[in-house]
């Protein structure tokens, strides 16, 4: 999903724009009523400044008759005067008459001036009464202003007449003067007290924007702090690795702190995201990466439409500290969010997780899977096998596991000697894995394999560590859990079968074991690719004790398996011989005419060789050639049941651990008996087990090494 | 608004037809008109300078001309057309370079009927 930032200013900052457009609007309508009220303060200065004339008029008027009565009087006419007197009269006229219903008149400069009429009482009063005055005076003065030649009746009429009212008039003129001037000062007064509280009013409203304006500041600063506070929290806490890549790819300022540990490299801000992701990837997923980047910062592709092409959704990193290639796998996943502003992409969200454990889980689920599978294989060999074989294994293992349990016990006390101790387990372990093999139970077998080799490596040190110790008892109980399982599921088939009260029949011993022997020779030989024929003839198995005939098997086991990866040569090698392609094993068992039985295993392949022998000891660093050689052929051949001897050179499932031989040797001395080796270079090898009845084990070492045969009885002690 | 099918499986052709169709019959879609379908990118741009189509929804792995190939043809005509990518997920790299060159989503094979619906719904929202 996008992430789209809005940001609308007008919402943000309406209360502060609508304050000082307020502001504004009332210091223009206070600047109106300023301008509108000095204009009638002009206006009233005419009024004042032509009252104040009127008064000069009416004196000049008198003075200037006064001037043309004497001039008359003594003869002499002066028409400046009468043009004066002409002149002031008007004026005086058009003033007196413009202050009563205003209009223009000529101000001081000789220019028109609009004279407003006076509107309060006592203005008007004394306009009227000067008119009253005036009126007849300006009669009078008519005939005196309009004629070259005066008449004396006339101008005395007028003479008179400003005598007995100039003074009056004057006064009128003064209180008009007075009076207007009064107004305005009364009108300047109220200016002042509307400037001053115009002032006050607009100091206030300045005061409360600039106080609310800093108020919202504080708190939207707060505000930032808190988120910016919350923010560092936030990317302080979370799990995830958090950061936002700018189109030139660079890491933002702020990210988490799980970043470093999660990418494994020291973030900072402002660094390029890409080398750090080159370092983590392959190339081929960081290539793919870069283009994924490249189309969400473009505006062409729809984000939500792409997401499952996310390279890195899911992809494993490589370490970039340490050159430790055996560390663990690691997984990442980054995703990818569009933050939208305009409809452009300004960032890309990154969030980055570490998923190894997921990843490791849905791994682990598809292993449990294949688990199944095998478990089943399991469940049908279980049921395809014997019964009686089953129970025999399982006690036989039962038996060998709580030896080798008692072993390990007591491993401390005996930790001066532990390659006794290796040796005891592998004997066990080793036995569990024919045996197991020879069932077909792969699955035991490969527990028991995978034990083995673990005892083998520790057998090739000196000294051991605890851990190494340690890790013997899991492998052993790991072991046990198997054979628990089994013999749940044994026990389970055994009621079942009781149960249904099948009359199964009971199989022989002999028939049983000759089952399990050849299934184990078709399986060790398809394993080693030779071709093998086994021949049984066991039918004497029946007569023996079980526990003898299994402990028969066992050997049975062993020498079939040497027999196969040692002896028998393979098809090429057997055909320059002039052998059959095929080899063969007979394994049988033979009564003497004394009663005794032996137990025989023949092969048909390259027998042992005193040489081969003595090469493989040198080979194993545990003999030096001068002492190889001095070993006579018979002391050679005897190398072969030490522990830990083989003359293969490398093991596997089937043969070169070493142990096979010494197993055998073990296993005659429980049975008691006497065990000869014959065997003819390129021809065979025979083992015969002369099984000893009712007697203590014999003291018998026959030997013939300088004949073609070779013969090793092998004393029983 | 117009629809081009390009897929060289007769049976994705007819599957995207009969959903897109039908989702118009349900009103979840805007009026879809199926101007025509190509089996291969030689087909689609011949079929595309003659119907002029909006959408085209693209296979990638095609006979003649692969998809990629055709996206970078289509939009060099039309720099408008919204092209949406169908194709198996194992091919990742291809998809994104098809992207790269035009084209404007990307849709997994094996799909549902909502899952086309919604991506085609995404495709023409502006």
């Amino acid at each position: 999903m996008a992430i789209v930032n809005n940001t609308n200013t007008f919402n943000k900052y309406s209360g502060l724009l609508i304050a000082v457009t307020l502001f504004l609007l009332f210091n223009l309508s206070v600047l109106g009523l300023n301008f509108y009220t000095s204009s009638t303060l002009d206006n009233d200065a005419i009024s004042i400044n032509l009252a104040g004339r009127q008064r000069m008029l009416s004196q000049r008027t008198a003075k200037v008759l006064l001037t043309i009565q004497v001039d008359a009087a003594q003869g002499k006419f002066n028409d400046k005067n009468t043009a004066e007197l002409k002149k002031v009269v008007l004026l005086f006229d058009a003033t007196l008459n413009a202050f009563k219903s205003g209009g223009q008149v000529l101000g001081g400069d000789e220019k028109a001036v609009t004279l407003n009429k006076v509107s309060d009482s006592a203005a008007t009063k004394a306009v009227d009464a000067a008119l009253t005055i005036w009126q007849p005076y300006k009669q009078l003065l008519t005939p005196v202003i309009n004629s070259q030649v005066v008449e004396e009746s006339s101008l005395d009429a007028a003479t008179d007449y400003a005598r007995d009212h100039n003074l009056k008039l004057l006064t009128l003129m003064n209180d008009l003067t007075t009076q207007l001037e009064k107004n305005t000062k009364a009108k300047a007064g109220n200016l002042k007290l509307i400037q001053t509280i115009a002032l006050v009013l607009s100091l206030l409203l300045f005061g409360n924007i600039v106080f609310n304006a800093l108020r919202k500041l504080r708190a939207a600063d707060g505000e930032i702090e808190k988120a910016q506070r919350e923010t560092t929290e936030i990317l302080n806490t979370v799990k995830e690795g958090l950061f936002l890549l700018d189109p030139e790819l660079l890491i933002g300022t702020q990210f988490s702190s799980s970043m470093n540990k999660i990418l494994q490299h020291d973030i900072s801000a402002k660094v390029p995201f890409m080398p750090i992701l080159e370092a983590l990837v392959s190339a081929e997923v960081f290539s793919q990466a870069t283009n994924y980047i490249s189309l969400l910062f473009g505006n062409k592709v729809k984000e939500n439409l792409i997401l499952s092409l996310n390279p890195l959704m899911q992809v494993r990193v490589y370490s970039t500290t340490s050159n430790n290639i055996a560390s663990a796998p690691r997984y990442l996943s980054f995703q990818f969010n569009r933050v939208i502003e305009d409809k452009r992409v300004l960032h890309l969200l990154v969030t980055v997780q570490d998923v190894t454990e997921q990843v490791t889980q849905a791994e682990e689920l598809l292993k449990l899977k294949g688990q199944s599978n095998i478990n089943l294989d399991f469940l049908r060999k279980l049921l395809e096998a014997d019964s009686f074989q089953l129970q025999q294994f399982l006690k036989n293992t039962n038996t060998g596991l709580s030896a080798l349990n008692t072993i390990l016990a007591n491993a401390d006390k005996r930790a001066s000697n532990h390659d006794d101790l290796a040796n005891q387990c592998f004997r066990i372990v080793h036995s569990i894995k024919g045996e197991s093999a020879a069932m077909g139970l792969e699955a035991i077998e490969a527990y028991a394999h995978q034990f083995e080799e673990h005892l083998s490596l520790l057998r090739k040190k000196t000294n051991w560590d605890t851990q190494e110790v340690l890790s013997l008892p899991v492998m052993l109980s790991a072991l046990f859990d198997q054979i628990s399982q089994i013999e749940v599921i044994v026990n389970a088939i055994q009621l079942h079968l009781e149960s249904a009260n099948t009359t199964q029949k009971q199989t022989s011993v002999s028939s049983s074991i000759s089952h399990n022997l050849t299934r184990l020779a078709a399986q060790v030989s398809q394993n080693q690719n030779k071709n093998v024929r086994l021949n049984l003839s066991l039918a004497l198995l029946d007569q023996v004790e079980t526990k003898t005939a299994i402990q028969l098997q066992q050997i049975g086991i062993q020498l079939i398996r040497n027999s196969i990866c040692h002896g028998i040569e393979t098809a090429a090698a057997r055909a320059a011989k002039g052998k059959p392609p095929h080899g063969e094993i007979t394994i049988s068992t033979q009564m003497t005419p004394q009663g005794a039985i032996h137990f025989s295993v023949r092969d048909d392949g390259q027998g042992i060789v005193p040489a081969r022998i003595r090469a493989a000891m040198v080979a194993s660093g545990r003999y030096s050639i001068e002492m190889v050689d001095q070993l006579t052929d018979k002391e050679v051949v005897k190398k072969l049941f030490e522990p830990g001897f083989s003359t293969a050179s490398t093991a596997d499932k089937d043969a070169g651990s070493g142990v096979g031989m010494d197993l055998i040797q073990s296993l005659v001395n429980e049975i008691g008996g006497e065990l000869k080796i014959d065997t003819k270079p390129d021809v065979f090898t025979q083992f015969t087990f002369r099984i000893a009845q009712h007697k203590a084990p014999a003291i018998n070492l026959e030997s013939n090494l300088f004949d073609s045969t070779v013969n090793v009885l092998e004393r029983v002690t | 608004m117009k629809l081009m099918i390009v897929d060289d499986s007769n049976i994705i052709r007819n599957r995207i037809a009969r959903i897109a169709s039908d989702s118009f019959l349900n009103q979840k879609l805007p009026n879809i008109e199926i101007v025509g379908a190509a089996a291969s990118g030689v087909e689609a741009h011949a079929l595309f300078l003659k119907t002029r189509p909006e959408i085209v929804t693209m296979d990638l792995t095609m006979p003649e001309m692969d998809g990629v190939e055709c996206t970078t043809l289509l939009t060099q005509v039309d720099p408008q057309v919204k092209i949406l990518i169908i194709s198996a997920l194992s091919d990742k790299a291809t998809a994104i370079q098809a992207l790269m060159n035009g084209a404007e989503g990307f849709l997994y094979k094996p799909f549902t009927d909502d899952e086309l619906i919604n991506a085609l719904l995404e495709l023409v929202e502006e």
